[in-house]
């Protein structure tokens, strides 16, 4: 249905080689913590708060991989926000697609939702239940909010038949097996955020 | 018919949603919304903000013979739902 407008965003990050003083690092560290579920409030990204603090977010992006509160999958953060915040926070059991990763969220996609947020990308249904919501991305159709699962073809809301709501969009809430794609204009989108207010990352 | 309510989305059969209460075991999801209707008519919704966070928002609560009216504050939407079944720990609605 949409095959004209599925595209790869050849956007590729790499685990660090060096870290920030300039000695070799696999890009992975760990920290042994007292708190046994974050919340959605960025309490993971400080040592204060018995997280760790990030990397410079202009040379890095920060993934912190820990227990959520609440069965919350992820939450990122868009360009422009605070430095000591910026990345994205990813729960452990649907990090990567292998070791405790939990079906239906054990493909990776999780990662790939929250980055592309981090990218600049908004939801699908451009977070308004009502279909007045707009992720500012023209060849993604207006839904009236987020499909879960797997859903069944067409998710018609919002008059957008016969094809429906793009609930195989990476920026839907799907199960991970059930996402498939960005659009052109989703991956101009990131670029542009790549272009603009990330631009310290692009070619690093 | 007050008190913690969450989408538990896994159970939705056609346009019937279903919501449990808060002590339910719901397994992990990209977003979850709940509503806590307290017994003066207000409420406080939780819902999946842009970045997937949860984010409140506040409206009153009425209900209306089988409608369950949530009036949002300030430029929320808000929503009328039908009530098809009650039990204590679980409440089916209709759009």
């Amino acid at each position: 249905m949409w095959k004209g407008l599925l595209i790869d965003a050849k956007i590729d990050f790499a685990l660090a080689t060096k870290d920030p003083s300039g000695k070799p690092t696999t890009g992975i560290t760990r920290t042994e913590t007292k708190v046994t579920a974050f919340g959605p409030d960025d309490e993971v990204k400080s040592e204060r708060t018995g997280g760790v603090d990030p990397w410079p977010t202009d040379r890095y992006l920060n993934m912190w991989v820990c227990q959520l509160t609440g069965g919350l999958l992820g939450y990122a953060q868009f360009p422009g926000g605070p430095a000591a915040t910026d990345g994205v926070v990813i729960l452990y059991t649907a990090f990567g697609t292998r070791g405790v990763t939990q079906a239906p969220f054990n493909k990776g996609r999780t990662a790939t939702h929250e980055v592309g947020h981090y990218l600049g990308l908004r939801h699908i249904w451009g977070d308004r239940n009502d279909c007045s919501g707009d992720d500012f991305v023209s060849d993604t159709p207006k839904a009236k909010g987020a499909n879960m699962g797997k859903p069944k073809f067409p998710s018609i809301t919002c008059k957008n038949g016969p094809s429906g709501d793009m609930f195989m969009n990476y920026m839907d809430y799907v199960d991970d097996d059930a996402m498939v794609m960005f659009t052109e204009g989703q991956v101009a989108r990131m670029n542009a955020t790549l272009a603009g207010p990330r631009k310290t990352l692009a070619g690093l | 018919m007050h008190g913690h309510w969450v989408h538990s989305h896994e159970e939705d059969t056609g346009d019937a949603i279903v919501l449990r209460r808060a002590t339910h075991p719901f397994p992990p999801s990209r977003g979850r919304t709940s509503f806590e209707l307290h017994p003066d008519g207000s409420y406080v919704e939780m819902s999946p903000g842009p970045v997937d966070a949860p984010e409140a928002s506040t409206g009153s609560w009425s209900l209306e013979g089988d409608r369950l009216v949530m009036g949002a504050d300030g430029d929320g939407s808000g929503h009328v739902w039908n009530v098809v079944d009650i039990a204590d720990d679980r409440l089916v609605v209709r759009d």
